[in-house]
């Protein structure tokens, strides 16, 4: 199987050069996968598939034509994204900033609000974020710990630059995928891994139960549990890994209870307290008591118990308000206040609705900019310019002057893109393709994912590249040297 | 520590790996037997015990394809005594204790489940077809094999091993109970001939008896001779009494409480009449003194469950 293919100009790909011309980082990868001709490259292929199938790793999708649930694998690209040592250090460096901030901000928006009152950032433009909640206003988690687990995207723009694209602090998801995108390129590429001397990514569940451990009150074997919406939630298959891998409880709302603000599990032998909540599930169904009184998925009480101190939940409830894409765009201001620095990793240019001259901007160039919603994730919601007719884009317009607050604009970047094994065609082609890495921040501790999930855009000239919108990944080498 | 809802996913996983065990073995060999079967009345014997056994309303004609048979009892979607259905509880009860239990047993009960679910088209329109009967089989070996093999025996595998030894007894009581219905309707002019016989030697091997029982009985084959071996015999895997007792150790290491736990002795109780029965108390009607203990299998079964899982 040969790595060529013609690059569409204005684009950067990160396999081959603006002459097709493979690029020195992947002649050991192109030199392993040229021993296949084209039906062993796809027996290759058909056995990673078989692999996820087999092993159960998939995400369900809920269909409201059949009214069931689908199980989806979610496909692996067997061409490893390369990264090396140098370009890694500066974003391992960026995340370790950007998470500072982040959880910096949070501490101030709950308490002193220092940042509001010195109009950095607007007011209303935190206090009517959807994530933002008062009930955490005058409390501090253990440890100064908000943003316990982040996941953050990147994308490499056309000159180069890596950029973050968003900001995942409340539930970010897609880690187990990249421990197992590893598992699979060992069995099929073992030799290839062990000349290339990449980082390794299996030791996450150990980091994230060491980060766990620290935010805890209770110092001596604290009791971790992680808290699942069940097994129809799309990301189960994830909750059930990191819950295995470090040996932490896997549990429903309906498994614990809380009795004198202390919160417990129902076991066979009675009960047991816990003392770390990892949850998957989102803040308002925490606590019915405390806020969506229609939820059955959280533990009535716990709010109150986690505000008394006997318990940590990790990430913080009303991390929301800083995930909320409006608030992004003044990340760099954010990271200039607290840490007195610049961003080492830029954002993408980021026009707000609510802005008389962003809208004019947004309204002349509407073409070739992206509309998105500043609270959905999963790509749901997102509209390109460039995919719409000129009705359309008027009324997306009015949509967002009568809506200012839920939209920002950004311009469309052309993300890079990789050589993508395409079934269809039995051979590689380029695709766009972005990267979350994942930061965990503790009590005297943080680390950063040696690796990350790359997310490539399947189909043809797509730039969505999420799971739920047919988009696969990709195994992630950071090279040591 | 075990959460009580795991628990209960832990003891169905058992349960429903049992089940789908035993259905496919039953059921192959139930149909086997009427291939070279000795006369009608054998046939719709045989037919009618495994409509009682599971319940089915079809008729004799539409049991007798083997193509209906093998879409009801092994592939049926939805039809709660089918393997397939059986394999996907399994599945669920799998996937919600993932954490706490081996890959190779996550791994081994999928892929049976995607076996049954994507069974090829010719294996569905054979009916009754070996390659299915051994496929399951041998997942089924490998699932239990899995379980002592990659799991800690501590609660966890308890629990499971619970659920198989609880539903092997049930399982064994209502098959003896569906094939003595048909052979009991027999009259005495049938004694010694091939038609008792046949449906004796198809009752041994549903449970895989057979050999054993000729390996512990020089006697010539006979109802009283085949009850008495499946229910009292204490080292056989597949008696009531070897399964009761086994039960009742488990949950005597796992689960007894101190003092006052009912269910101990309630299983105890059971357990101690099992060992110390001669064919001379089971009677010359066999259905009646199964039935009655069935009953009281259950009833354990129920109280366990309500007791020590969240139900």
């Amino acid at each position: 199987m040969q790595i060529s293919y013609p690059v569409p100009e204005g684009l950067l790909d990160e396999v081959c050069d603006s002459q097709g011309n493979l690029r020195p980082i992947y002649n050991d990868v192109s030199r392993q996968f040229a021993e296949y001709d084209q039906e062993g490259f796809h027996k290759l292929h058909t056995y990673a598939k078989d692999y996820l199938k087999n092993q159960g790793i998939s995400f369900l999708v809920y269909s409201n034509k059949t009214g069931t649930h689908q199980e989806d694998t979610f496909p692996i690209d067997l061409m490893p994204r390369l990264i090396d040592a140098n370009e890694w250090q500066s974003l391992e460096a960026g995340m370790l900033q950007r998470n500072k901030a982040i959880n910096l901000f949070l501490k101030d928006i709950y308490n002193k609000q220092s940042i509001l009152k010195d109009k950095v950032v607007p007011y209303d433009l935190v206090l009517s974020a959807d994530g933002y909640l008062r009930e955490m206003v005058d409390f501090i988690p253990p440890g100064d710990i908000y943003n316990h687990v982040c996941g953050t995207d990147l994308i490499k723009d056309a000159q180069g630059v890596w950029r973050v694209l968003e900001d995942n602090v409340r539930n970010p998801s897609g880690v187990s995928y990249v421990i197992t995108n590893r598992q699979i390129l060992k069995i099929i590429a073992g030799d290839l891994l062990k000349s290339s001397e990449i980082l390794p990514v299996g030791v996450y569940p150990e980091a994230l139960h060491q980060m766990l451990d620290s935010v805890s009150h209770h110092k001596q074997n604290p009791v971790i549990a992680v808290h699942t919406p069940g097994i129809y939630n799309a990301a189960y298959f994830e909750h059930g890994f990191l819950a295995r891998n470090m040996g932490a409880h896997l549990v429903e709302g309906r498994d614990m209870f809380v009795d004198q603000n202390e919160v417990y599990l129902k076991t066979t032998k009675g009960q047991q307290k816990i003392h770390v909540i990892y949850r998957r599930i989102d803040d308002l169904y925490l606590d019915p008591m405390a806020f969506n009184p229609d939820s059955v998925l959280g533990v009535p009480g716990l709010f109150q118990a986690y505000r008394s101190g006997n318990v940590t939940i990790a990430n913080a409830p009303g991390c929301g308000a800083a995930d909320d894409k409006a608030v992004y765009a003044y990340m760099p201001r954010i990271i200039k206040y607290y840490l007195d620095e610049d961003p080492i990793i830029p954002n993408v240019e980021t026009f707000f609705c609510d802005n008389d001259a962003h809208m004019s901007h947004i309204k002349e160039n509407m073409k070739s900019m992206v509309i998105k919603p500043v609270n959905m994730s999963g790509g749901y919601g997102i509209v390109m310019g460039h995919q719409m007719t000129q009705a359309e884009m008027d009324a997306q317009y009015l949509k967002l002057k009568h809506n200012p607050r839920d939209y920002i604009a950004q311009p469309t970047i052309q993300l890079s893109t990789h050589a993508t094994y395409i079934e269809s065609e039995k051979a590689f082609k380029p695709r766009h393709i972005d990267l979350r890495m994942f930061t965990l921040m503790g009590d005297q501790y943080e680390y950063v994912l040696k690796g990350g999930l790359t997310r490539v855009a399947l189909r043809e000239g797509s730039l969505i590249v999420n799971s739920s919108q047919g988009g696969g990944s990709k195994d992630t080498w950071i090279l040591s040297k | 520590m075990l959460l009580s809802r795991h628990a209960n996913h832990l003891f169905w996983l058992g349960r429903y790996i049992e089940r789908c065990d035993h259905t496919n073995r039953f059921v192959y060999i139930q149909y086997d037997s009427i291939l070279e079967s000795p006369s009608d009345e054998h046939k719709r014997i045989v037919l009618n015990s495994l409509g009682n056994m599971f319940g089915l309303n079809q008729g004799f004609s539409d049991l007798n394809d083997p193509i209906i048979l093998q879409n009801e009892l092994m592939l049926h979607e939805t039809n709660t005594n089918s393997i397939r259905f059986c394999i996907s509880r399994a599945r669920n009860n799998t996937m919600n204790v993932r954490n706490i239990l081996s890959v190779e047993i996550w791994e081994n009960v999928n892929r049976l489940h995607l076996f049954l679910d994507n069974a090829p088209e010719h294996i569905q329109m054979q009916g009754m077809n070996f390659e299915l009967n051994q496929r399951v089989t041998e997942y089924c070996a490998l699932i239990r094999n899995s379980i002592n093999s990659t799991m800690l025996h501590d609660e966890s595998w308890a629990t499971i091993r619970l659920g198989i030894h609880l539903e092997r007894s049930i399982l064994i009581s209502r098959i003896l109970i569906s094939q003595l219905s048909g052979i009991e309707k027999l009259n005495d002019e049938h004694e010694g001939d091939p038609l008792r016989f046949t449906l004796l030697i198809t009752l041994l091997k549903s449970l895989l008896a057979k050999d054993m029982y000729y390996k512990t009985r020089s006697k010539l084959l006979s109802i009283s001779g085949v009850v008495e071996f499946l229910i009292t015999d204490p080292l056989f895997p597949r008696s009531i009494n070897y399964n009761l007792d086994n039960a009742r150790k488990i949950y005597n290491r796992i689960f007894a409480k101190e003092n006052q736990d009912e269910i101990c002795y309630e299983i105890n109780r059971l357990v101690d009449h099992f060992k110390y029965i001669r064919s001379e108390d089971i009677g010359p009607r066999p259905m009646e003194f199964l039935k009655k203990y069935l009953n009281l299998i259950e009833q354990v079964t129920y109280n366990f469950e309500r007791d020590h899982l969240m139900i």
